[in-house]
């Protein structure tokens, strides 16, 4: 066998546990949280592939062995059509020793065959129960990114993020607040970008409440807060810091539900400062009044006529 | 002429039966191996089930030999459709009134998450 057909061999052979690295990158690509894909090159990644490719040929050498037992006993049911071929699997071994020669179809069933294995292999990554048996461990290493905006995101959070900017005037700087809708990490777990959906922008000041004790302890106080909408995208060159909060999705339904202002503006959040839990809380409705109570035996109250 | 026709009706619409059935049965082998891996004994008891079932009644339909390659076989293609509904089934009966409100056609993998969300629920130190 010369080196290109061995080359081919190989990758055909390699082929069941690529295709689960491929599975396996795509639906990183699918989540809010990125990071760079499992490469090939990496040792990690063709030590899985490998193991799967191998997993994968065991289980096809059982089944095909299994079906070709299945096929000559269903030959004394039925009247054969024709001559039964030889199994793909011993085929393949046969022809890479260089003992006998392909009959004919017996390559195209062995690459039907690892084709199948291929489906299985994309199967059994793409399953939900792979997701939820590594559900409680950061196979990604995305780290502060897995524990606040992945995990949470998959049980029923929204991950808010607020984010102050490196861009300032003076003792002032502009920040925004929303809800994660995507974050990407670089090779080392470094940020690289955060974009936020339906943001806040605000200007944020390092204040101290009395200026003549410059000692004591400074608070940090936005202002200005206008709804920007859609989504702003931040590199990470640009971010100074992030505070994430996880809501309930209910509590964000719940918000979402509340009407807009008569002047037609949405109602803001009232936020005092960045990392105030309060801020994430729902506005409070009004509650009704409690009716005073009164005893039974004694007579309701008699308002009072109006003037 | 009529084989070339008997073979392209083959190629048309053979091809695609297959690929379906091919995905439809990796889907549920994939799922009945992770639901092996969440319900050990569950999933274990419902493939022997499935498959001693399935023996029997090729033995009494075709008188298929019950072990045999054949026999097996088939069982073994059949089985994953068998197995994981059934398991679902089981765990939902076998579960508490609480779990309820899940159905049963996803229980066992709804459960497990649902499990999930109830530690991460808990508080921060205790996770």
């Amino acid at each position: 066998m010369n080196f290109t057909i061995a080359l081919l061999a190989g990758l055909v052979l390699l082929l069941p546990g690529i295709t689960a690295l491929v599975s396996w990158n795509l639906q990183g690509a699918t989540h809010g949280a990125k990071r760079p894909e499992l490469q090939l090159s990496s040792v990690t990644a063709l030590f899985v592939a490998l193991g799967i490719a191998i997993v994968m040929h065991v289980l096809g050498y059982a089944l095909v062995s299994l079906f070709w037992a299945a096929a000559i006993e269903l030959g004394t049911h039925v009247t054969p059509v024709g001559e039964i071929m030889q199994n793909p699997y011993e085929m393949a071994l046969a022809l890479s020793v260089g003992t006998s020669k392909p009959a004919s179809g017996t390559i195209e069933t062995f690459l039907i065959i690892i084709l199948f294995e291929c489906l299985l292999a994309w199967r059994l990554i793409g399953s939900n129960g792979l997701d939820i048996a590594m559900e409680s461990s950061d196979v990604r290493s995305q780290g502060w990114v897995f524990q606040h905006i992945v995990r949470p995101l998959r049980h029923g959070y929204t991950p808010i993020a607020y984010v102050l900017t490196t861009a300032s005037h003076g003792e002032y700087g502009i920040g925004y607040e929303g809800i994660v809708a995507d974050i990407r990490q670089g090779e080392n777990g470094e940020l690289k970008s955060i974009g936020l959906a339906e943001p806040q922008r605000f200007i944020y000041q390092i204040v101290t409440d009395d200026p003549d004790k410059p000692r004591r302890k400074p608070r940090l106080a936005t202002h200005d807060r206008e709804w920007v909408g859609g989504l702003v995208a931040l590199d990470g060159s640009v971010i100074r810091n992030i505070v994430i909060h996880n809501v309930s999705n209910e509590i964000v339904d719940e918000v979402e539900e509340t009407p807009p202002a008569e002047d037609g503006a949405f109602e803001t959040l009232p936020v005092e400062t960045i990392a105030a839990p309060a801020a994430l809380a729902p506005p409070k409705k009004p509650r009704a009044r409690r009716k005073p109570v009164v005893p039974p035996d004694q007579p309701p109250p008699v308002e009072a006529p109006e003037s | 002429m009529a084989a070339d026709i008997l073979y392209a009706l083959i190629l048309v619409l053979g091809v695609p039966a297959l690929l379906a059935l091919a995905v439809g049965w990796t889907s549920y082998l994939a799922e009945m191996l992770w639901l092996s891996t969440v319900r050990p004994r569950i999933v274990a008891a419902t493939v022997l089930v499935a498959l001693g079932f399935l023996s029997v009644l090729l033995r009494v339909v075709f008188g298929l030999a019950p072990m045999a390659p054949l026999s097996f076989s088939i069982a073994l293609i059949l089985a994953p459709y068998a197995v994981v509904p059934l398991s679902n089934y089981l765990s939902y009966r076998l579960r508490g009134d609480d779990d309820r409100s899940l159905g049963w056609k996803d229980f066992i993998f709804e459960a497990k998450r649902q499990d999930q969300r109830r530690s991460y629920e808990a508080p921060r130190n205790e996770q």
